[in-house]
């Protein structure tokens, strides 16, 4: 009887938004994204305009440039449709070549790979390719989706997706096993962006058998 | 005054579910009631008294002047296993083991009283609910401890040694430790 009276008082004095939406039964799957790319691709835009558009009371996103991510951002997306509920956990990771050892310690924790490109900048699309080329090889991201974006669609002198394709062709090659797409997306303005998590949610579900979300 | 509200953690709020722990003691009540009128009831029977709802409802019964009192009484200590039973099965949280067995008997002397229109005046009466107490609190507590220390079983049954084949093997994951 004392931990009904206890639920009870814990109940009435508890903040409406904290208590549980969903019993324990069912459980929230977890899956974590990671946000790849060269520096000044757009990872950190990219992150504040999904967190824009997911949630409900996010700032908004900040004008102008973005500087360079040093260490790493995380935010937690929560999806609203199925049930039981998803959440993705988005992690933008600086591109910096410095930083770039750093994104092996991510690999086995993670559900799928975002690479993001910089389309307008022909100059390194090299580097991108090589990069890309270092990440699908690591052992530890076998079998996981890839999703290659080339980003900033909204700028005049883009490359266009299928220039993009024929640089990445040689890679692509090898992904036909598993899951990769390309997609041409704005970080900036925001189109594409939805269609991309719609892209990662699907697949990070067919592939929950191989690399199971974390339950909470 | 305005009441403060404070955030507390989910899970503390869904073990705490009043609804659950309700039923929960809707349950074990019934359950007690239960075997109590079966096994008592075969005591009238056995001795040959006629069976009256006084038997699990009123504290009358239990005197310890007569043998008849002294056998009704054996019956509420032999009763108390429901109680063991019941929390094991029902509840099984070492923790809430003492909260949920001393309820039960807190329900049953309120119950007595309003059947009996008078708070319970036999020796015996209060010696039976203490000895039923001290029961259901120290087995059940060691069963629910054994139940919940009881190593896990994957897959159905739990095998001892691992073999190959379709059966789930213990492997550390290294996704666990998250970046």
């Amino acid at each position: 009887m004392y931990h009904l009276f206890k639920g009870l008082y814990y109940y009435a004095t508890t903040k409406e938004g904290t208590l549980p939406v969903c019993p324990a039964v069912c459980a929230a799957a977890k899956y974590s994204i990671l946000l790849l790319g060269l520096d000044n691709a757009g990872k950190t835009t990219l992150l504040e305009k999904i967190k824009s558009i997911y949630l409900a009371h996010a700032p908004a996103p900040r004008q102008g440039a973005q500087p360079p991510t040093v260490g790493q951002n995380m935010s937690t997306i929560p999806l609203p449709a199925p049930l039981p509920p998803i959440y993705l956990k988005i992690w933008d990771i600086g591109g910096q070549e410095s930083l770039r050892n750093l994104w092996t310690q991510y690999y086995t924790s993670s559900h799928a790979i975002v690479f993001v490109v910089d389309s307008t900048d022909k100059a390194r699309i090299e580097e991108c390719r090589d990069v890309l080329e270092i990440v699908v090889d690591a052992e530890d991201t076998e079998g996981i989706p890839i999703l290659m974006l080339a980003n900033k669609q909204d700028r005049e002198e883009s490359l266009e997706v299928e220039e993009i394709k024929e640089v990445f062709n040689k890679i692509a090659e090898r992904l036909s096993a598993r899951d990769s797409r390309v997609l041409p997306i704005s970080a900036l303005t925001g189109t594409g962006v939805k269609e991309s998590v719609e892209w990662l949610v699907t697949r990070v579900m067919r592939n929950k058998e191989y690399r199971p979300p974390l339950m909470r | 005054m305005a009441r403060r509200r404070r955030i507390r953690p989910a899970s503390a709020l869904e073990s705490l579910s009043p609804l659950l722990i309700l039923s929960q003691i809707v349950a074990l009540q019934t359950a007690f009631y239960a075997v109590a009128t079966v096994l008592l009831l075969f005591t009238a029977v056995v001795l040959g008294v006629r069976f009256s709802l006084d038997w699990p409802f009123s504290w009358v019964p239990v005197n310890g002047e007569n043998a008849a009192g002294w056998t009704v009484a054996i019956v509420w200590l032999a009763n108390s296993m429901t109680s063991v039973v019941a929390i094991t099965l029902l509840v099984g949280r070492t923790k809430l083991v003492l909260d949920f067995a001393l309820t039960i008997h807190f329900i049953h002397l309120l119950i007595t009283t309003l059947y009996s229109r008078s708070l319970p005046a036999s020796w015996l009466w209060w010696a039976v609910q203490l000895g039923s107490a001290v029961i259901t609190v120290s087995l059940a507590t060691w069963l629910c401890q054994k139940r919940e220390l009881r190593p896990l079983a994957f897959g159905g049954r739990a095998r001892l040694i691992p073999t190959g084949g379709d059966g789930h093997e213990m492997v550390p994951l290294k996704r666990d430790q998250e970046p």
